[in-house]
């Protein structure tokens, strides 16, 4: 391996406190690419179906792709994989700011974590070596002051803990890395807690080896012209994601909501509302438009990392919190829990739901406000968190034990897919490959895979045309895409927007897409080719990371989550409102769909997906 | 003398860009620009080897290493 890759991965044995460090099949590499991929085949080797997500026999595996560690603009994502106890799901979540970079110039390109520990552990790795730390005194502390702590301990190394969700289990729990980036929506953090790994930190003092310095940066310095062309360059730099504000609101907006209703959230939650909190941005290392934040809480004084402000503004919109500090506040105590906020938020409506409409009130509900607010999500967190009370104790076992406790036919006021919530209404937004992905997903919904230019809405279909072809799909494919009676068919479409995931998170660069317009994939040819060495082409790359997602769905339908599993939600199909959300179902383009036609674009997803890229 | 503003967001491109052009790789323990986080803002600091050929800065994403004269 001549660039890009270390060849070496990591096992670690949590139940006998072992570590070894040995080089992987070069094979895996030049199948799947690395990252996500290489994780796949990985773990296929490490685990055996039907293993229970929370057994020590449920392996952790942790990768960074070859561009990790480099000057790539955004390659910085690091890849976990492992079977979740939300869905039983074997997921490769997604995660980003140092922890892939310190891993790489560690001399490591995956981790593999097997067994449990007999006590709270911290694992630190420093290049290539390895300690097991008692961690008893870290145990119940929050993911903020955990990492503060860590990082004074560490100077220099990034860490990626647990809070006290995923300490008790709670399958709506999620690690977070370096305070500011979530990994493993789905109860990851719960699968490292029944391990008894409180956090892993790693430091990296050596380097990536590239194979052409000189193309690597001419190639990034092309990026970073493109990027002083980009239009929106200022208000992204300035705002972030909520730069784009104007495309988030109409989606964030409550069903029937007014103009001004529009404009009194956007007097919440909106650029401005946001100015007044930021203290600075923060940025993974080689990200050339960052958006996640520290932002100081005007009345406490207190500084807290932010994900991004947009998803305070997304839970400050769902449950009309009153203003952006209290959003905020709110989406860094559940950070802090290691929660996941959509989910928890997600439960908190559907509570809201049931008492609207006469199965519960304030006095089952053991307490919790059952008012639009904070408060009902705070409370919420904090006894799923603890598991007190019943619907605490319910909820922390995730929409199962939710559906368990008020009755499965509560299931109509839910959107779920494979017992996880979605995140997408398509009611609203219109069907494009994120919210089709919801369906067809093997993880269930989620907001990493499957991006494309339907992110965007209201784009004419010629230019989605346009740039779909640059994700490196090819003529026919495209004729089978853009062709009636659909004009875009989302189905066979997101069969190539998960490969372009697919090869993003194999090769380790950020899939948002405020990072991934700024690429094509002649372009990750070439980068791929300049740091590693190996030239392929287009058809070549694209086959192979269409070959790691056909490793993902297999890893599935061996735990039983095949393609029986890709059911939409009913109350897609119900124009009531739900969550705050309602319409009728309708594609990226405005036409409005059946069931039939949902059930049809699936099969054209399967039949896509059974072809090679061309 | 080149220095650091208020505008760095810590993303080593300027380290990691240094690194490539002096030792053919991407590390940041091999940079002639260190960066150390201070609260939540990042000082910069350049070893005696930096022979100021000003990539850094060129590469710096954020406009936030400056040249002062
Ligand atoms: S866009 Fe955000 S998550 Fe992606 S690399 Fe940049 S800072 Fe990290
Ligand atoms: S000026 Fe040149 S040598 Fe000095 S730190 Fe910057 S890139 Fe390195
Ligand atoms: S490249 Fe610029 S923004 Fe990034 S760490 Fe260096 S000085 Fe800071």
């Amino acid at each position: 391996m001549r660039g890009g890759y270390t060849g070496r991965l990591m096992v670690v044995d949590l139940t006998r406190g072992e570590a070894s460090v040995e080089d992987y099949r070069e094979d895996f590499a030049a199948d799947y690419l690395g990252g996500f991929g290489v994780n796949n085949r990985l773990f296929l080797e490490y685990s055996s179906p039907g293993t229970d997500a929370l057994s020590p026999q449920n392996p952790v595996i942790f990768g960074a792709g070859p561009l990790v560690g480099t000057l790539v603009p955004g390659a910085s994502r690091v890849m976990a994989n492992a079977r979740l106890p939300l869905t039983g799901a074997v997921a490769s979540a997604s995660g980003s700011m140092g922890l892939g970079a310190n891993m790489k110039w560690s001399g490591l390109d995956h981790v593999v974590l097997v067994g449990r520990a007999p006590a709270p552990t911290l694992l630190y790795i420093e290049d290539g070596r390895v300690d097991l730390l008692p961690a008893a005194s870290l145990w119940g502390t929050g993911i903020l002051e955990t990492t503060r702590s860590l990082r004074a301990a560490y100077p220099g190394a990034s860490v990626m803990a647990i809070g006290p969700a995923g300490e008790s289990g709670a399958h709506s729990s999620l690690a977070m890395i370096d305070a500011c980036a979530t990994l493993g929506r789905g109860g990851l953090a719960a699968v490292l807690g029944s391990k008894n790994l409180k956090a892993l930190v790693v430091k990296g003092g050596g380097g990536v080896a590239i194979a052409d310095p000189g193309r690597v940066q001419e190639l990034v310095k092309g990026l970073h012209q493109r990027l002083e062309n980009f239009d929106m360059r200022e208000a992204a730099a300035e705002l972030g994601m909520i730069g784009a504000w104007p495309m988030y609101a109409s989606q964030l907006l409550p069903y029937g909501a007014s103009e001004e209703d529009l404009r009194e959230l956007t007097e919440r939650f909106g650029p401005r509302a946001y100015l007044e909190l930021k203290k600075c941005r923060i940025s993974c290392p080689s990200c050339f438009l960052a958006d996640k934040d520290e932002l100081l809480l005007p009345s406490t004084g207190e500084s807290v990392y932010s994900t991004s402000f947009l998803n305070a503004a997304i839970i400050g919109c769902a449950l009309l919190m009153r203003d952006a500090e209290e959003a905020a506040s709110t989406l860094a105590l559940l950070d802090d829990l290691g929660l996941d906020f959509m989910t928890l938020s997600w439960q908190a409506a559907f509570l809201l739901e049931l008492r609207e409409h006469g199965f519960i009130t304030e006095e089952d509900a053991e307490g919790i406000p059952l008012a639009r607010g904070a408060a009902i999500l705070r409370e919420l967190a904090l006894r799923v968190t603890e598991r007190r009370g019943e619907i605490g104790e319910a909820f922390a076992r995730g929409w199962r034990g939710a559906l368990e406790l008020f009755g499965e036919d509560k299931r109509r006021y839910t959107m779920l897919v494979r017992d996880q919530d979605c995140l997408y209404d398509p009611r609203v937004s219109g069907l494009g490959t994120m919210e089709f992905e919801q369906v067809v997903s093997p993880r269930g919904p989620t907001s990493a895979s499957a991006g494309s230019a339907t992110y965007v809405p209201g784009l004419p279909e010629e230019r989605l045309c346009r740039l779909t072809a640059r994700m490196g799909v090819g003529e026919q494919a495209l004729g089978r895409i853009f062709s009636p009676p659909w004009g875009m068919n989302v189905g066979r479409l997101t069969r190539y927007s998960e490969d372009w995931f697919s090869l993003f998170s194999s090769l380790g660069i950020c899939n948002r897409y405020q990072i991934n317009r700024f690429y094509h994939a002649e372009l990750v040819r070439d980068l791929y080719a300049a740091v590693t060495g190996v030239e392929l082409e287009v058809g070549e790359m694209m086959d192979k990371a269409a070959a790691a997602w056909g490793l993902y769905r297999e890893l599935n339908a061996r735990e039983g989550l095949g393609s029986e599993a890709d059911v939409p939600p009913e109350a897609w199909f119900d124009e009531q409102p739900l969550w705050g959300r309602g319409g009728h179902l309708r594609d990226y383009l405005g036409n409005e769909l059946t069931r039939e036609d949902i059930l049809t674009l699936i099969g054209d997803y399967h039949d896509e997906r059974g072809r090679k890229h061309g | 003398m080149i220095h650091v503003s208020e505008k760095c967001t810590g993303c080593l491109t300027c380290a990691l860009v240094c690194s490539l052009s002096h030792h053919e790789q991407c590390s940041p323990s091999l940079a002639y620009v260190r960066l150390h986080a201070d609260g939540s803002r990042w000082r910069a600091e350049f070893t005696p080897d930096c022979d100021e050929c000003g990539r850094c800065a060129r590469y710096c994403p954020y406009g936030a290493l400056e040249k002062e004269n």
